[in-house]
């Protein structure tokens, strides 16, 4: 079946198959940012964002995706033009093997289009369905902070 | 879903009911959040209710209209949702998974699923919600009592949507909590309790307790309702709820699974009841609009 969607800002008409998972689907059109961590909905690495609320996309039909605005890690930036989330990111030591990185930079860009200047707390609720096993978290927080700026 | 050939996007709710009564294996679809999960090999056809005017969050005189494609972010962030209503269901949103997956769960597809970790569900059996079914031929409404006495999957017939739910206007003495237990702040329910009842004159009337989590399918515990009626809200309340709930525990069938042995989840029982009710007896605070007054020294300590 065919599926129509908009994936960082270009509209795309694409094949699928009726049960495919959006996160297959995204790295089988290059957008490999989108990573495979558990494939169960835990651990928040296959984060994207659909119409600027973050998603799991191993937990979503690719089909159910019509329609919608899909952004991955890919619209944030690139080596030579850094987003100000990835800026933050990397000035606060918040990655270290980069597994969780562009989940839990689009889950932070999804807080901060919203709330500019969030606080501890509200950054911590909104990045709950991220894990990462490297950095014990506080960095992450501080570039958060450091973003919302 | 291995047998999964096409999946429809209706653009209002007569195309979907159409669809949904089209065939044989065609069903509706919101977040997928467990259809991913669990696959289905049943499934010939989904119908997407995204986008259908499901959607919604309403305010009548009388009560409250959720559609059933609102998301727990979207009740989360309704500034329609207020009183206990609004406080119960807010309270109970915060506690879906995470904000990802906030996002995605719907209330129709929570309570209709059913999942044993599904947390709404005694939301809606405390506040006496209604469910309003509805098919391309015909609509009713069940009480969340009728809704969860058996799985709604065999309640609800082929061509049949759950559409919305409806919670009643509570009254302005009412108080009431819900609560979570579960490992980690984004981990599925080992127990889930909610209750509400109204706190007039200082005493407990109207009652409804419900559990889930820690039983098959979600259900009120009427013998603990009749047990508590009629209590003074006092410092020896604490001692109360741990003797009914003491006397009604070999009643219930607790389960056991992965996450905690039907052992544990009895052991806690009526700690979880006792906070909940602590909670709601102190919720007072949390409402601008009440204006029942806690007498002094309240506390269950």
């Amino acid at each position: 079946m065919k599926l129509n969607i908009t994936i960082n800002g270009t509209k795309r008409t694409l094949t699928i198959a009726p049960g495919d998972i959006l996160l297959d689907v995204l790295r089988r059109e290059g957008y490999f940012g989108v990573k495979k961590g558990c494939g169960q909905g835990e651990c928040g690495a296959c984060t994207v964002l659909i119409n600027g609320a973050a998603h799991k996309s191993c937990l979503m039909l690719a089909g159910i995706a019509e329609g919608k605005e899909i952004t991955t890690i890919e619209a944030l930036g690139d080596t030579d033009n850094l987003h100000p989330i990835q800026k933050a990111f990397l000035e606060a030591g918040a990655v270290q093997c980069g597994f969780c990185s562009p989940g839990m930079m689009l889950s932070a860009k999804a807080l901060l289009d919203k709330n500019p200047d969030p606080s501890d707390n509200e950054i911590k609720k909104a990045l709950d369905g991220n894990l990462c096993r490297c950095t014990g978290y506080a960095k992450i927080i501080k570039a958060v902070k450091m973003a919302a700026k | 879903m291995k047998n999964l050939k096409h999946i429809h996007h209706p653009k209002n709710l007569e195309e979907a009911l159409n669809l949904l009564s089209s065939g044989v294996g065609v069903y509706p679809a919101a977040g997928c959040c467990s259809l991913s999960l669990s696959g289905g090999t049943k499934i010939n056809e989904l119908v997407n209710i995204n986008n259908i005017g499901l959607n919604n969050i309403e305010e009548t005189k009388t009560r409250y209209v959720i559609g059933a494609a609102v998301t727990a972010q979207n009740i989360i962030d309704s500034k329609n949702l207020s009183g206990l209503t609004g406080k119960l269901l807010k309270d109970c949103a915060l506690t879906i998974g995470s904000r990802q997956i906030r996002n995605a769960v719907t209330l129709g597809g929570n309570i209709c699923g059913l999942l044993p970790w599904s947390d709404f569900p005694p939301v809606l059996l405390a506040l006496n919600a209604h469910i309003h079914i509805k098919s391309a031929a015909a609509e009713t409404e069940h009480s969340a009592d009728a809704f969860f006495f058996k799985h709604p999957a065999k309640l609800l017939s082929p061509g049949e949507i759950c559409a919305h739910i409806l919670f009643p206007t509570i009254d302005k003495h009412h108080r009431g909590a819900f609560m979570k237990f579960a490992r980690t702040s984004v981990d599925k329910t080992i127990m889930n309790a909610c209750l509400a009842f109204n706190a007039r004159g200082n005493r407990i009337s109207e009652l409804k307790i419900a559990v889930s989590g820690c039983v098959g399918l979600p259900r009120r515990l009427t013998e603990l309702e009749t047990l508590l009626n009629g209590e003074i809200i006092d410092k020896n309340l604490n001692k109360k709820i741990t003797a009914a709930c003491l006397k009604i525990k070999n009643s219930v069938d607790f389960i056991g699974d992965l996450k905690a042995p039907k052992e544990y989840r009895r052991d806690i029982f009526e700690v979880i009841i006792r906070d909940a009710f602590e909670r709601a007896v102190n919720c007072a605070h949390d409402y601008t609009d009440y204006t029942f007054p806690l007498p002094e020294g309240i506390g269950l300590g």
